[in-house]
């Protein structure tokens, strides 16, 4: 009796706690959702009322006056081809760098650990990209957004294909089949649950990425969504409650689908940093 | 060992290798040679000038102070992000009736791109913004002041913020260090007569000493990389109070000024790669097993 009451108050406490720490999380949230329905004076006072009277303009300016459909698909273009690439090459990579594991191996295998903790150095790579004629264009940007993440997958799945047994490999080459088949057919299928995590780290940082936008993409045709806010933020920066409609539509794509597949998103990120 | 070569041919290496030598290798190494020239935009031609750049930004008042910033704001957001992230992941980790919607909560802000968190922490930081007014209303009123705009407290604010954004990430971590203690390590340590502090010290925290390094490592990497989040908040200002190292590439390199950019550049990585391999090492030593 008395422990499960100590269990009560316990629990009772920690609920409070963590209550008043969520709502900390949730107020700057909270003030955004609020204010880009008020109107342009209500949204400057940046309380967290409620909107009177609502006020859908800044939704309506948002989308009429920025190139938010534009930057939308910029954004999911770039996303998806560079998340494709990166598990496309780091794949085959990952499979040979952990089956031979050797010295020379775990020396590429560090020098690909470098590219997670150094920074990009962007001048030498602002002359790469400009040597090869692609500064400002989406290539440029996927050839970059590539290059970072490939060190992230091959961490992953690195670890992951030594869970995988080699008698399966033997198994296939005296079958008769080349490295090639063996590894499309017999371990491709195995590392799925590995590349969709890998797919989920990747997607979530190229989607927010913003220095490499910043840096290589001049013009607005070009404009990834964080780039785009950026943007509007410095056009209309005393009208807040447009500012507002624009932060919302910007997360929108990305919290609708943390909502949806939000375990995916968690173990993706996490894992993406524990050592998989 | 013949065997190495034939199953898992060196090919399947040629296209990563391939990327990240051309797009990350070479402009690293590039960059370490480009620190001692002279290029900029005014001087397209490259010539060697030795130390020059260094010795400029070391004796430069508004680059030392952009330096000491990075590793001030390295310093202060990962041990905050850490603790807050271990108290939050200690008071979540028995269950609680609200406890998944708490955890989706705290997580959520690290799904949010930088930028947009730091134009929405515009209006939290403003004179006339979400914490003054929460101060005037909890009639608080000697506290109020102009976050952004004092050099004292500019820097705070980028940590708050950075803060509020990861503090849940690190938390994730740790819920899943915690999750992986057998629950026979608490029975036993409970039939010994135990206290909740004693299980803390001698049971929890060294068993958590593998999330530890994942959280402190990748806090201090990402605080010595700072860069959106200053230039989305505070633009480096007032004056150059806000700057750090990131924000001062990105000026040099936007006033034509390559080679010294390129310098400062390589300060960044060798002090992030130093920092970073060091703090994993140190703390991964400590890992413990039982």
């Amino acid at each position: 009796m008395n422990l499960s009451n100590n269990k009560r108050i316990n629990n009772t406490v920690r609920t409070v706690i963590l209550w008043c720490m969520a709502f900390l999380i949730i107020a700057p949230l909270l003030l955004v959702v609020l204010g880009s329905f008020k109107t342009r004076g209500d949204a400057a006072h940046f309380t967290l009322t409620l909107p009177a009277p609502w006020d859908f303009s800044s939704y309506e300016t948002v989308v009429s006056r920025s190139p938010i459909f534009r930057s939308f698909f910029n954004s999911l273009f770039l996303t998806s081809i560079s998340t494709f690439l990166v598990l496309m090459i780091s794949a085959p990579a990952a499979f040979v760098i952990a089956r031979r594991n050797n010295r020379a191996m775990k020396g590429l295998f560090s020098v690909f650990m470098l590219g997670i903790i150094a920074p990009i150095s962007i001048i030498p790579t602002v002359v790469v990209i400009r040597a090869l004629g692609l500064y400002g264009s989406y290539w440029g940007g996927i050839a970059l957004y590539t290059a970072r993440f490939i060190p992230w997958s091959l961490f992953l799945m690195t670890g992951f294909v030594k869970t995988i047994p080699r008698e399966l490999d033997e198994a296939a080459i005296l079958d008769g089949c080349s490295p090639y088949k063996m590894f499309l057919m017999i371990i491709t299928p195995l590392l799925r649950s590995i590349m969709l995590t890998c797919m989920v780290f990747i997607a979530m940082n190229v989607w927010n990425d913003f220095q490499i936008p910043i840096y290589f993409f001049s013009s607005s045709e070009k404009w990834t969504m964080p780039l785009l806010v950026y943007n509007f933020f410095g056009q209309y920066m005393r009208i807040w409650n447009n500012v507002f409609a624009s932060l919302i539509l910007t997360a929108l794509p990305i919290t609708i689908l943390y909502m949806f597949v939000q375990q995916y998103i968690i173990a993706g990120m996490t894992q993406g940093s524990v050592k998989g | 060992m013949n065997n190495l070569y034939k199953f898992y041919p060196a090919s399947f290496l040629v296209p990563a290798v391939f990327v990240f030598g051309l797009f990350f290798v070479l402009p690293t190494i590039m960059g370490f040679g480009l620190a001692f020239t002279q290029y900029s935009v005014y001087q397209q031609v490259l010539t060697y000038n030795g130390l020059d750049n260094f010795k400029y930004l070391f004796q430069h008042p508004q680059f030392m102070s952009a330096f000491w910033n990075t590793i001030e704001f390295a310093v202060f957001s990962t041990i905050l992000k850490t603790v807050i992230g271990l108290v939050l992941a200690l008071l979540l980790v028995q269950p609680l009736r609200s406890g998944s919607l708490l955890k989706t909560l705290f997580y959520m802000p690290c799904i949010l791109s930088p930028i947009i968190v730091a134009i929405m922490f515009q209006t939290v930081f403003r004179m006339d913004g979400l914490l003054n007014n929460f101060l005037e209303l909890m009639h608080l009123d000697f506290l109020r002041q102009d976050w952004m705009g004092n050099g004292k407290t500019v820097m705070s604010t980028i940590v708050t913020m950075d803060v509020w954004r990861w503090s849940g990430f690190n938390m994730a971590i740790f819920i899943a260090g915690l999750q992986s203690i057998p629950d026979s390590f608490y029975e036993a340590s409970s039939i010994d007569g135990a206290s909740y502090w004693q299980k803390m010290i001698h049971i929890r925290l060294p068993l958590l000493m593998p999330a530890l390094t994942i959280n402190m490592t990748s806090n201090c990497i990402g605080g010595l990389n700072v860069f959106e989040q200053v230039l989305g908040l505070t633009g480096g200002g007032p004056g150059y109070s806000s700057q750090v190292i990131g924000t001062m590439v990105y000026q040099s390199f936007s006033q034509g000024y390559y080679g010294k950019a390129s310098a400062m550049g390589m300060i960044q990585i060798v002090i992030t790669l130093a920092l970073g391999v060091l703090m994993y090492r140190f703390l991964s030593n400590k890992e413990v097993s039982y």
